[in-house]
């Protein structure tokens, strides 16, 4: 399933924070970074493509307009995982994972419903945490948590807002490759928000570029990371290169507004 | 070959964990139910005329074996309390439970709404000034007041809450400003009242079960036993509103909606529980923490564990009123707190994790 949007705009005062957005945000198979800096209006982008903000214009599932479909239809192609992680109900880790999986639906759990859940925590090797209860576990552990939450709905679309922010650099990477391999194997349309430059180059197959709720830039990895983007978009001087992979390497020299105020 | 062993494997695993969480969860509240089940022939057995649990048990299983008089002291005057405090205790901590779960905040319950309050206003209305809201008449117009009062705070609270840019946080203090508003109205008609209407007041406000009859369990059970059904139906809804509001509305979930919702349903349960007994403040608070302490809060078996520990406590309560002086029974109001704080503490002291 592709997505899409055209002419999105959202507003929640006064001042928009997103601007006639049109771009193609992601198709199966590949993953999609969104980055740009804070305020630039990507947890707002996120929520309007998981149908929980209404915007004027358009966001297109495979063609189809998101705003037309039945509530259950989008819940059960997209999943939306916020970046907000302070869980303090009292409920374990297994309990967490199996009420995303089962979608607020039933009271029957079938064995195929443990099995998923089983084999999500087994992937994330967090099956040693399947006791314990969420307001017990570190930021990091939710946050895995909270990928499991994820990964156990099969979605079609996954939206991640952050969802590595948390989590020190073994798991960073341990999770965004299982994202990948997933996305890959799945045929998932995987769209994540990310500040790690490099992490994101490393793993996406392509950039959004955001700013003052404006698409600047979209495009490969080594499209958008150049080093006139990063000045116009997040105002410092860097160094880009491009590894052996041809995947690029962004090495922030300063900011260009500490220049100004010093020269000043 | 590997896969299908692999898959095994997951459905080995993922049914060891969950027969694990389950069976606590079951032990749990089959000890709670028992233990009820003992404290409301305890409950029954007490009193002046003092019966043996065998007794008790035997005249109502086999009532026309037993004596006239242990009869009509079981069933026309001591069962009838009994079964309130189980009723009336249970229906408090299910509305205390939900109230805490909807508006996210440890400190939401009938008595912290308001709900309360109003019903001790309208109560002490009709029994001052003889004013009553519902055209009913007689042993009723107190109670009938009391619901009335209950479900207007609980109504505007309803209404308030779906003004836009109103928060859970709003609502709690909304429902603190009623509570100042009812009782300074309850302190005037205090201060109007006659001596004889005055010691009504104060004994309806401190919150008795002695009102109790079958007439009245016959409505409470009713009320409470035809909303709980609905809960129960939105038991995952309200176990992922638990996850914060965004990941609900992932999930699915109609938060805006199944909030109203829910407030309405432990509004009627709360406005039917207090207009029968009077004031009773602990037990909304009390009962859904020690459910959450020793459930956690699946809702499957949150609610109805902290309806189980609601009836436990004030049935226990019921008891101690009865015990302090032989032949003097005491309004539960007053022992409710007494009884449940130093329960409450022991909890939370000997749980050692976060419990909100």
């Amino acid at each position: 399933m592709t997505i899409s949007v055209k002419s999105l705009s959202f507003s929640y005062g006064a001042s928009p924070t997103l601007r006639e957005i049109t771009v193609d945000v992601a198709e199966p198979g590949q993953v999609t970074a969104v980055i740009g800096p804070n305020a630039a209006g990507k947890s707002t982008f996120f929520k309007c493509l998981a149908g929980l903000l209404v915007p004027t214009g358009d966001v297109m599932l495979s063609g189809c307009a998101l705003a037309e479909m039945p509530r259950y239809m989008v819940t059960e192609q997209v999943c939306y995982l916020p970046q907000d992680t302070a869980i303090n109900a009292i409920l374990t880790v297994f309990e967490a994972v199996l009420l995303a999986h089962k979608q607020a639906a039933t009271w029957r759990i079938a064995d195929e419903d443990l099995a998923s859940v089983s084999e999500v925590l087994c992937k994330l090797e967090i099956e040693d945490l399947a006791l314990r209860y969420l307001n017990e576990l570190s930021g990091g552990q939710r946050q895995m948590v909270s990928i499991a939450q994820a990964l156990v709905r099969s979605p079609s679309i996954l939206l991640m807002d952050e969802p590595t922010s948390a989590l020190d650099l073994q798991h960073q990477l341990e999770v965004l490759d299982l994202v990948q391999e997933e996305t890959r194997s799945r045929g998932i349309a995987t769209v994540i928000a990310m500040h790690d430059l490099n992490l994101a180059a490393r793993f996406a197959d392509r950039f959004v570029c955001l700013k003052s709720g404006k698409v600047h830039a979209a495009g490969l990895p080594a499209e958008v990371l150049t080093p006139a983007t990063l000045y116009e978009v997040y105002g410092v001087h860097a160094n880009v290169t491009l590894d052996s992979t041809g995947t690029p390497h962004v090495v922030p020299l300063r900011s260009a507004r500490k220049i100004a105020r010093t020269a000043a | 070959m590997e896969a299908a062993n692999t898959v095994n494997s997951n459905l080995h695993k993922g049914r060891e964990v969950y027969r694990a969480i389950t069976r606590r969860k079951v032990i749990t509240l089959s000890v709670l139910t028992t233990a009820l089940i003992f404290s409301v022939l305890l409950d029954i057995s007490l009193g002046p005329a003092s019966l043996s649990l065998a007794g008790v048990f035997q005249a109502i299983v086999r009532p026309g074996t037993v004596d006239v008089a242990s009869r009509v002291i079981v069933w026309d005057i001591r069962m009838p309390i009994a079964l309130m405090a189980v009723v009336v205790g249970g229906g408090l901590a299910i509305a205390g439970a939900e109230m805490q779960t909807i508006l996210n905040n440890p400190l939401a319950s009938p008595f912290t709404l308001g709900i309360s309050a109003a019903a001790s206003f309208g109560a002490s209305l009709a029994i001052v000034l003889g004013i009553g809201v519902i055209p009913v008449a007689g042993a009723f117009l107190v109670s009938a007041n009391a619901f009335a009062f209950a479900m207007l705070a609980s109504l505007l609270i309803y209404f308030l809450s779906r003004l836009r840019g109103v928060t859970t946080e709003t609502v709690i203090l909304l429902g603190i400003a009623l509570v100042f508003t009812f009782t300074s109205m309850l302190s005037f008609l205090q201060f109007i009242a006659t001596e004889q209407a005055l010691q009504e007041v104060v004994f309806w406000t401190l919150g008795s079960l002695l009102k109790a009859s079958w007439t009245k369990i016959g409505i409470a059970v009713v009320v409470i036993g035809g909303v709980i059904p609905f809960m129960t139906r939105q038991a995952w809804a309200l176990t992922a509103l638990r996850l914060g509001d965004e990941k609900a509305r992932s999930l699915g979930v109609n938060v805006a909606r199944l909030r109203i919702q829910i407030l309405l349903m432990v509004s009627l349960i709360a406005s039917v529980a207090v207009a029968f007994v009077g004031t009773i403040g602990f037990i909304g608070l009390v009962g859904p923490h020690v459910a959450r302490m020793l459930v956690g809060e699946d809702q499957r078996y949150f609610l109805p564990t902290a309806g189980v520990a609601g009836a436990l406590l004030l049935s226990v309560t019921s008891i101690i009123s009865k015990s302090i002086i032989p032949g003097v029974i005491f309004p539960v109001g007053i022992i409710t707190s007494l009884v449940g704080v130093p329960f409450f503490l022991s909890i939370i002291l000997s749980h050692r994790r976060e419990v909100w």
